[in-house]
């Protein structure tokens, strides 16, 4: 065969490629997958995000519904005195439970005593609640000595005024023993935060006790996020917890002091936190707002005239 | 033929290089200043704490925490140019043990704030940042009452 057409070995059709072209080959697709990668990756973080405002939105539903059956959005937390803060002897009720049942989960809403405080409960208290969980963040355990508690921390915190867990400076619409009333929410409720993001912190076995995230706990810096700092701040939260800046987690241990604590609120989202008004809807709070405006949003009555940045 | 498929390819190459530069990167939507300094207790450089910025008029907030009497914080998580005023927090252990309510059953030893009100709650610390100093260095010199 090779000798009877010996014409096709010397003018070939084909050419071949050379090693310069081939490695230039190789980089460009190089360069667009390089190009690629970030935006598939932030299309992602994006599908997250929606996801993490649902969960939002149906804990919004779930406060106007129990405001429409009990006349007032449910209470920050009951058990702790409003005035001192000591909670000596008190059952102690965080905020979670009072929501269950509007969001299907009357069997463990049933599950739960309200004669005795949260920690005495460990059937009841702790679960895995899929609304708490924000898919942009790492779902993460609170880790107990007696191991008989399965209690996952959450996302999603209450918005508890301006200052301290005791002091709020400004009246936001949940305090200790006190859930707003829609008629309480002056500044309007379009202008009202009920709600915003937290990071969920790493306390597990071996780890110290970081509260940031409990939301079965009503203790401070546990589920409630003050305006004292603005969103994703660098500035450190005051806590019972562990200094974790490279997790986006800056805390000073206090010991957990009711008079001192308070945490900013922080996201995975790239330049904000997403936030929940009190009207039900969920807006995208910038990390870069103003102090001032931020900390306005938080009061239900403060008669501050500014309007939030998103509208 | 040769030369020209070369040609082409060296075109589409730098086309796609281009294309790969353009895009800019989005900037931060304030305008923010780098701080550091110095903080001393008494005399003695503060060990640890946290130290807040909080805006008197418009900005946002900043802060770090405060390590061997020193904290710096990066431009782009600092404060606005304007006037600021700051708040110190330093804990330390007492060696007093109290129920724990995190671990019940368990002790826990109590923590207490070591710094004066007129540093942290009521603070008289202001601070202004101007725009055209590129990165503040501030000293605290603070008296324990």
């Amino acid at each position: 065969m090779f000798t009877d057409n010996p014409k096709s070995k010397i003018q070939d059709p084909r050419s071949a490629f050379t090693l310069v072209e081939l490695l230039v080959v190789i980089a460009i697709i190089g360069i667009l997958i390089a190009l690629l990668l970030p935006a598939v990756q932030a299309a992602r973080e994006a599908a997250r995000r929606l996801q993490c405002a649902n969960n939002m939105k149906q804990l919004g539903l779930a406060m106007h519904n129990y405001h429409a059956a009990h006349g007032s959005f449910p209470p920050g937390a009951i058990g702790a005195d409003p005035v001192t803060g000591s909670k000596a002897g008190n059952i102690r009720t965080p905020f979670v439970v009072f929501i269950l049942p509007y969001l299907e989960q009357t069997t463990r809403y049933d599950l739960y005593d309200f004669s005795k405080s949260w920690m005495s409960q460990p059937k009841a208290v702790g679960e895995y609640l899929t609304v708490w969980h924000c898919p942009s963040d790492t779902s993460r355990r609170m880790w107990h000595a007696s191991d008989v508690f399965q209690e996952y921390k959450g996302n999603y915190a209450l918005i508890w005024g301006q200052n301290t867990y005791m002091d709020q400076v400004k009246r936001s619409p949940f305090f200790l023993e006190y859930g707003a009333r829609i008629a309480d929410i002056r500044d309007g409720t379009s202008n009202t935060l009920a709600m915003a993001e937290m990071l969920q912190s790493p306390s597990d076995q071996g780890d110290p006790i970081d509260r940031r995230g409990r939301i079965w706990n009503d203790d401070s810096s546990c589920y409630q996020v003050s305006t004292k700092l603005t969103p994703n701040t660098s500035a450190p939260d005051m806590a019972r917890c562990a200094d974790r800046p490279e997790m986006g987690l800056p805390c000073t241990h206090s010991g957990g002091n009711v008079h001192q604590d308070y945490m900013a609120s922080r996201s995975r989202h790239p330049g904000g936190v997403q936030v929940l008004m009190c009207d039900g809807s969920v807006h995208f709070a910038s990390e870069s707002i103003q102090l001032d405006v931020w900390q306005a949003l938080s009061s239900q009555a403060g008669a501050e005239p500014v309007q939030p940045p998103w509208n | 033929m040769t030369f020209h498929r070369h040609r082409v390819f060296a075109a589409f190459a730098t086309g796609l290089l281009a294309v790969a530069v353009l895009p800019g990167c989005g900037g931060s939507d304030v305008d923010r200043v780098g701080v550091s300094g110095t903080v001393t207790l008494d005399g003695q450089p503060l060990e640890s704490g946290a130290i807040l910025f909080l805006p008197k008029g418009e900005g946002p907030s900043a802060g770090t925490q405060i390590e061997n009497g020193r904290f710096s914080i990066a431009r782009s998580d600092g404060p606005s140019p304007g006037e600021y005023r700051a708040e110190i927090r330093s804990f330390r252990d007492t060696g007093e043990m109290i129920p724990d309510d995190d671990f019940p059953g368990q002790l826990t030893e109590v923590r207490q704030q070591i710094i004066p009100a007129r540093y942290n709650e009521s603070s008289e610390l202001e601070v202004t940042f101007s725009a055209d100093r590129g990165q503040e260095e501030l000293p605290f010199e603070l008296q324990s009452d």
